[in-house]
């Protein structure tokens, strides 16, 4: 028993501490490598002429897809976004994923829609289409409304979206999310420009819930005024501009967000669209792309741009947040079971001994390993054991160390292009980075370990509603 | 900050004392992210105020460089009815203002190179003298000689845009550069001002060309009036891939009939991609002569090529290959060849589809509704 206990101590205070410090290398070096990218996207930028892209007709084709489930508070206003896209080759495909609102309806009504003998070829198997439309005004001629039964997932509706694609690249988005102007412009570059093939690209993702918006079109970008959404924005910028862009220069990305996300149609294809069963649908695509590149000797890359292109409503209510994150931490323990076999395989190269690990260690493996050093915490303080100043500095250790980090991801936003123009935001920002440890990491920690329980015993996870509160202004007539 | 409130003396103890080594060590790493966190706020903050100022001095400087051209320059109609005095007194004003420092010298810069690039005629002549006097290529030259890539690619867009062909002798050193980005940058230079070897690129680029690449250069020889265009079928024996796709993509756009035998001798080309942009070029310029041997070709190709083959054969639409297409589509058995063939069904004229149809056996459901897809006008886009 007491060589049992010695056993558990020396876990907690040696095996943690070290494995504490080998994260927060990991993270140092995603801040190098992520400034690197940053600046290097910068430099290009000085150089591209975007002109050349928009008025040529050698670019190649790209279909956005949007899937909608009873979105008719904000459909008009998306769709009209979508089709305003600057970009000399696309067309949107909305995939009504059997709305029980007015939704379709009221896509009827304001492009003039009528039933198309487009012929639906499912080359990934999706719940029933039942009819597709298109307009009979010329001007929205880019626009593909299908109609089809509910899948229960918004992979299946992507996946519906994707068969009746015409063109080589997918833009898959959210229908909720307003995009930039310039989205597809700018993501379409990678896949021209560099050599190896590019098979997807993202870009970064941005919070929504206090911008000002007018009729689809982003006015204002705004600090989130509530505190989960404002959280939540310093966890988008983190994960975007540390994470993404870090793993995106040494080719090891292994998410592309759902949200925003540029793939080539071919390789999604050839790997089988996205999983109707998976809660984390986006990055078990990329996975699934990446393993069948690999299988197939072929090279590839998967790029981040550092730009902001796409604003999201997040959850502003806990209970709804629980729902996503619970979804999300599900989500990626199924992922990581599902393609294991790539782990520390070296077929897979840096997407097997890097990046795959990196996700099983400190993704999906660090919020277990802090709960049960929390517990013992407890346990120590119950059983009177603990050594209050060792106990601190290494709490102080932890904390101090987070807020470094999402300090830097602060000032790596400010370097790709200052977003907020108030002082006072980004002040807002910072100050929010000092409490976040401690008023918003313990619930993300919680609903992580909730999901990872739904996922170890098997219990069903539903997608659930999101309950949006709308934006600062909202015209919804655009007539 | 919880470990603000640990002031050095305090840490120094931790350091010092006899505490575990982890537990010093992570007093270390605690104090060092401390004081980072701090100096990354001042960072963060600092860049704003800096950058919020030079964005200030910018606007400025565009506001007095815009007044200054709108009252003494762009209200005449050429640079010869400017009185000397008025054009000399807004050259020194303008001149002073480069000369204050480098953030007013790149705003009076991007302003030309703005004017030039958008306004035509009498006023692009008064930019460009203006440009000239303010002796403003230096910089631009200064740019060309760095040592660092996107300088050297800013300076030849400022040279491209300004079409100042005394820079052209610097320009030429930089066709061999080891960056590629300037080497196409260079070639565009060339191209936008029509110097005499423009085209010389397409035999001497040593490495293949990105697709933006080929983009960039195809639209400085469409978009430069009065470029005298070489038969771009002479590339066709480069060994660089590259080069032979942008040859199509001109010979295409320049619809240059007479390369449509060099195109077909190549149909036998080793890469699947050349053999599908050679495909596609037949179609495009319609060439009848090329429907045999793109039958002939099709039992070897990929579904892909397959595929291009029959929109090809719709392209042309002679008449002559409807039994081809025809059998194609009612034996396709994938279903990217069935809707090519059925898109090269309904490519063929009124009367001559109408006979097609007519003429189809018995079709089964999904042959049917690919048929009335292809009808819609509006849905045949993008199939290749």
């Amino acid at each position: 028993m007491e060589s049992f206990k010695s056993g558990i101590a020396f876990f907690f205070e040696y095996a943690i501490f070290y494995y504490s410090v080998i994260l927060m290398f990991s993270y140092l070096m995603l801040v190098i490598f992520s400034l690197i990218e940053i600046k290097r996207y910068n430099r290009r930028c000085r150089y591209i002429d975007y002109a050349a892209l928009l008025n040529s007709q050698h670019v190649p084709g790209i279909s956005v897809i949007a899937p909608a489930f009873n979105e008719a508070r904000t459909i008009i206003n998306g769709v009209h976004t979508l089709l305003s896209l600057n970009y000399p080759k696309y067309e949107v495909i909305i995939v009504n994923d059997g709305s029980t609102d007015n939704s379709l309806h009221q896509l009827i009504d304001e492009y003039d829609l009528t039933e198309s003998n487009f012929y639906y070829h499912a080359e990934i198997t999706t719940h029933p289409v039942t009819k597709i439309y298109k307009s009979t005004n010329p001007v929205y001629s880019k626009l593909i409304v299908v109609d089809k039964e509910n899948g229960k997932s918004k992979a299946d509706a992507s996946n519906a979206g994707i068969n009746v694609s015409s063109y080589p690249l997918i833009l898959c988005a959210d229908m909720d999310c307003i995009l930039d102007k310039d989205t597809l412009i700018k993501m379409v570059r990678p896949f021209v420009e560099e050599k190896i093939r590019v098979i997807a690209t993202g870009a970064v993702i941005r919070v929504s819930n206090s911008c000002e918006v007018e009729n689809g079109y982003l006015k204002k970008v705004r600090v989130p005024d509530s505190y989960l959404p404002l959280f939540q924005e310093l966890e988008y910028i983190r994960a975007f501009l540390l994470g993404r862009m870090a793993w995106s220069k040494i080719n090891g990305l292994m998410l592309v967000s759902g949200g925003i996300g540029l793939f080539d149609k071919e390789i999604v294809l050839s790997a089988g669209g996205y999983d109707h069963d998976s809660l984390g649908e986006d990055m078990e695509l990329i996975g699934r792309m990446r393993v069948w590149m690999h299988d197939n000797k072929q090279k590839y890359q998967v790029i981040y741009i550092p730009e902001s292109l796409c604003w999201t409503e997040v959850p502003s209510s806990l209970r709804v947040l629980a729902r996503q994150r619970t979804r999300w931490a599900k989500g990626l323990a199924q992922t990581l079971w599902i393609h294991r076999k790539v782990f520390f395989n070296p077929k897979y190269k840096v997407f097997g001994l890097l990046t795959f690990p990196y996700f099983v260690f400190f993704e999906w493996l660090a919020p277990l390993i802090e709960a049960g050093g929390l517990i013992y915490y407890i346990y120590l303080i119950i059983t009177g054991q603990i050594a209050w100043v060792y106990a601190l500095i290494l709490l102080a250790f932890i904390y101090s160390f987070s807020v470094m980090i999402t300090i830097m991801a602060i000032l790596w936003d400010e370097v790709a292009g200052m977003k907020y123009l108030k002082k006072t935001e980004v002040f807002k920002l910072c100050l929010a980075a000092v409490v976040e440890p401690l008023a918003y990491h313990p619930l993300t920690l919680f609903f992580s370990l909730r999901g990872n329980f739904f996922f170890f015993t098997n219990r069903n996870l539903t997608w659930g509603v999101m309950t949006r509160i709308g934006f600062k202004k909202k015209k919804v007539d655009l007539k | 900050m919880m470990l603000t409130a640990l002031s050095s003396v305090e840490f120094c103890t931790v350091i010092s004392s006899d505490y575990p080594d982890i537990v010093r060590l992570a007093a270390f790493i605690a104090f060092v992210a401390s004081i980072l966190t701090i100096v990354v706020v001042f960072v963060i903050f600092y860049n704003r105020v800096a950058k919020l100022k030079a964005r200030k001095i910018a606007d400025e400087a565009d506001n007095i460089i815009l007044e200054e051209l709108g009252e003494h320059i762009f209200n005449y109609d050429s640079v010869d009815d400017i009185p000397e005095h008025e054009l000399k007194a807004t050259v020194r004003t303008l001149n002073s203002l480069k000369n204050q420092s480098s953030a007013l010298r790149n705003s009076v810069v991007r302003l030309l190179v703005y004017f030039q690039k958008n306004l035509t005629g009498a006023v692009s002549r008064i930019v460009s003298s203006a440009y000239s006097r303010l002796r403003l290529r230096e910089f631009a030259l200064r740019k060309l000689r760095s040592s660092y890539w996107f300088y050297k690619t800013q300076g030849l867009a400022e040279v491209q845009a300004m079409k100042d062909d005394h820079s052209l002798p610097e320009v030429y050193k930089l066709l061999k550069d080891s960056n590629q980005d300037v080497r196409v940058a260079a070639y565009t230079v060339l191209l936008r001002l029509k110097a005499k070897d423009c085209f010389d690129f397409m035999v001497k680029e040593p490495d293949e060309l990105s697709d933006w690449h080929q983009i960039v250069l195809h639209d400085a020889m469409v978009k430069t009036e009065g470029l005298e265009i070489p038969d771009f079928k002479i590339y066709f024996s480069s060994e660089n891939t590259s080069i032979i796709f942008l040859s199509i993509k001109l010979i295409v756009d320049y619809k240059q009939f007479n390369a449509i035998p060099k195109l077909l001798s190549f149909l036998d080309h080793d890469d699947e991609r050349v053999r599908n942009h050679l495909i596609m070029a037949l179609g495009q310029l319609q060439a009848e002569n090329g429907e045999d041997r793109l039958i002939e070709r099709y039992a070897a190709e990929s579904i892909k090529n397959k595929a291009a083959i029959l929109i090809a054969l719709g392209r042309i639409s002679s008449g002559l290959a409807v039994k081809f297409i025809t059998e194609k589509f009612l034996e396709a058995e994938h279903f990217l060849v069935l809707k090519c063939a059925a898109a090269a069904i309904f490519s063929h004229p009124e009367p001559l589809r109408e006979k097609i149809l007519k003429d189809l056996p018995d079709l089964n459901n999904e042959q049917k509704a690919i048929l009335r897809h292809v009808a819609e006008p509006s849905n045949n886009y993008g199939i290749l």
